[in-house]
């Protein structure tokens, strides 16, 4: 299957990378996320790369600043 | 959707003004070995301060420290724009400005080009107490 091009920076999360970040936040790895959202590792690391392509860093612990930030997370 | 962070802080700790440093640049999204290079500061140093800020802020890792920092206050996010105050509303229209200072003019006898500032002051001084709508 052909991988689908990456966001762009600005574009909104959805709401199941909110979530991610969410769980990102409480500190787990894309591991435990990908247990926690029963999907596989390779989607977990999926949904994290296109947060960071939308939030225009690659930086877990900035996403999380900025999902603050941005009032994404509260 | 809400974050919920395991470790709910109810105070925030105190930091000190080095692991106060780390927590910034991490929240920026520098790894310790880029702030140890742009500071100056060994990296053990940094790695020392992070593992103390870590502890304090009961957080597994950085961003999970990033995450208790903004719950406890301690990274703030920035403040929304204020809201400029509504601007009063004008004076009725014209016209019921005219009519106003033409009224007085005939009620009181006196001429309508004096009134005309009188009315103006009258307008403002009767929506201010809530008495006209307009």
């Amino acid at each position: 299957m052909a991988a689908r091009p990456l966001p762009t920076l600005g574009e909104p999360l959805t709401p199941r990378e909110i979530q991610v970040l969410s769980l990102v936040a409480t500190g787990l790895s894309n591991e435990e996320i990908a247990g926690r959202l029963f999907v596989s590792k390779a989607t977990a690391k999926t949904h994290m790369a296109r947060i960071g392509a939308k939030l225009g860093i690659g930086d877990r612990a900035a996403m999380v600043a900025i999902g603050f930030r941005k009032g994404l997370l509260k | 959707m809400t974050t919920t962070v395991p470790e709910i802080l109810l105070q925030a700790p105190v930091l000190s003004p080095r692991e106060d440093d780390v927590l910034h640049a991490l929240a920026a999204g520098y790894t310790y070995q880029q702030f140890a290079e742009e500071t100056g500061v060994p990296f053990e140093s940094v790695k020392s301060y992070a593992r103390n800020l870590l502890r304090k802020l009961g957080a597994s890792n950085a961003a999970h420290a990033v995450a208790a920092a903004f719950c406890c206050g301690l990274l703030t996010p920035p403040a929304r724009k204020p809201v400029p105050p509504r601007q009063p509303a004008p004076m009725g229209t014209p016209l019921e400005r005219e009519l106003l200072a033409l009224a007085l003019a005939v009620w009181s006898g006196r001429s309508y080009a004096e009134l005309r500032p009188l009315a103006m002051r009258a307008l403002t001084q009767a929506r201010a107490e809530g008495r006209v709508r307009w």
